[in-house]
């Protein structure tokens, strides 16, 4: 009789596509993980994630592509380390979250928490035009991507009037910074 | 003595008390700290998100310019760019191809390996202790303090290679009492506060700073000690916030362990930048007594 049932792989020979990407990336092995669950119950992000990182690393085993990506669980990794930490097979937990980063980035895939990810691209842009951090400028421009102009507005004032923050950009080495992300996206295209 | 100093953006922005208050202390401690002229951003928590080699050639950069000047060993105050140093550096040794790969990027071949210092492994020393313990001017015992050490300070233990007990640590415990400065058991020493959801995510860090706030409340603390420009502006700036949201007295100042250095020997308060501090730091002041 044809079952309905999706059937995987679990012997610990067998590596899906998926998995053996997130390998490649990060030197991360999925296969490792055998649901503990000890990364879950130190992780200080759970209560805001779609999915659980035991749920996750499992899901990268199983080279559930679609579930990983497009669920908020990898961008809201601050990679605090606990995972990391306390893993009994050292698997690397928070190195799986960097991987699905790079890789949903790479394959173009829309990302579920918006905030967090405008937050990456106006910070780097604002690295490489500048060679260092812009707070004001990181800030501005990510309430004008993805929140309101009057998010945290009492706090970025306060920072301004304190001078813990400046209005202007300052540049430092901007050229060598340019350098390197170029060079860094040729080496990678290779 | 004298040393690199990696002065980071956050050190020259939202942590500019800590720089100052580090170089209080190095001032009195007779050692000598020196920026590297080509300095650049290490990327912190954004590079790594996007590329792996990009968040590995911006710190090595910055090695690479301190090597140049002729340095072995560089002190690096923001836990964040610490940390991406750190981990640039193990991932250099334990990923074949990937030494290559950066000294492409970054157009530089390492003769040696730098040192990369956290100001806590350098005070920490014996003879640095004896040193704090000799120059102490002012009495600082009457004021409870919680050391909080954070993330990236101490995870992963064999990735970041700090010399301490990553879930209880005690070496900023032990800085702070060679000054004579006392500090309470409590349980959040290396609980996360939202780290660079500060931006994206104000709710969560809100969220996670509270838990620590609240501990540090329930143990009688007077004062939040932190080694880091992160810890200290999602601490910092969220308190009031939580205070008002659920009508909680906090009266917890964040300070800097190297504030409470440099007061205990002698800088005075005016030459440090305790008003930059959106809680109140007059409470501790208050208890800074003569010897």
């Amino acid at each position: 009789m044809e079952s309905n049932i999706k059937e995987y792989d679990l012997s610990v020979d067998s590596i899906t596509e998926f998995s053996d990407l997130v390998k490649k990336l990060n030197d991360v092995d999925a296969n490792m993980c055998y649901q503990c669950r000890k990364c879950t119950s130190g992780c200080p992000l759970t209560d805001f994630m779609d999915y659980t990182p035991t749920q996750i690393i499992h899901a990268v085993r199983l080279g559930l592509k679609d579930m990983v990506l497009n669920n908020n669980t990898y961008q809201l990794c601050v990679a605090c380390g606990m995972c990391n930490t306390r893993c009994p097979q050292e698997t690397g937990l928070y190195d799986v979250m960097e991987a699905l980063s790079v890789i949903a980035r790479k394959e173009g895939v829309k990302p579920k928490a918006t905030k967090v990810d405008a937050f990456y691209e106006v910070g780097l842009a604002n690295l490489r035009r500048f060679g260092r951090m812009y707070d004001f400028g990181v800030a501005a421009m990510h309430r004008l991507k993805a929140g309101n102009i009057t998010d945290d507005l009492g706090m970025g004032l306060k920072l301004l009037q304190k001078g813990k923050m400046d209005i202007l950009p300052a540049f430092q080495n901007s050229r060598e910074m340019k350098k390197i992300f170029k060079k860094v996206e040729e080496v990678e295209k290779r | 003595m004298r040393f690199a100093y990696y002065n980071s953006c956050s050190l020259r922005s939202t942590g500019k008390e800590y720089d100052k208050s580090l170089r209080a202390v190095f001032d009195k401690l007779d050692v000598k700290l020196v920026e590297p002229e080509n300095w650049m951003c290490c990327g912190s928590t954004i590079a790594h998100n996007v590329s792996h080699l990009l968040s590995t050639a911006l710190p090595m950069k910055n090695l690479a310019e301190i090597e140049k000047e002729g340095f072995t060993e560089v002190i690096v105050p923001c836990t964040a760019c610490y940390s991406r140093f750190k981990i640039a550096q193990h991932d250099v040794k334990n990923r074949p191809g990937l030494k290559e790969k950066v000294e492409e990027a970054i157009d530089y071949k390492f003769k040696g390996d730098i040192k990369v210092l956290h100001p806590l492994e350098v005070l920490a020393r014996e003879d640095m202790l004896k040193l704090l313990a000799e120059k102490v001017e002012k009495d600082l015992s009457a004021l409870k303090v919680v050391s909080y050490y954070g993330c990236l300070l101490v995870r992963p233990p064999k990735v970041i290679g700090f010399n301490d007990n990553f879930e209880y640590p005690e070496t900023m415990d032990r800085i702070l009492k060679a000054v004579g400065i006392n500090t309470l058991d409590w349980s959040h020493k290396t609980e996360c506060c939202g780290g660079s959801l500060a931006v994206s995510r104000p709710e969560i860090v809100k969220s996670l700073t509270k838990r620590i706030l609240d501990d540090a409340k329930s143990v009688g603390a007077e004062a939040i000690s932190v080694p880091c420009t992160f810890c200290h502006l999602n601490m910092d700036t969220r308190e009031e916030e939580l205070a008002r949201e659920f009508s909680i007295n906090y009266d917890l100042p964040i300070v800097y362990f190297t504030e409470l250095l440099a007061l205990a020997l002698g800088a005075s308060a005016s030459k440090l930048m305790l008003n930059k501090h959106f809680v109140d730091t007059g409470s501790i002041l208050q208890k800074v007594a003569a010897r």
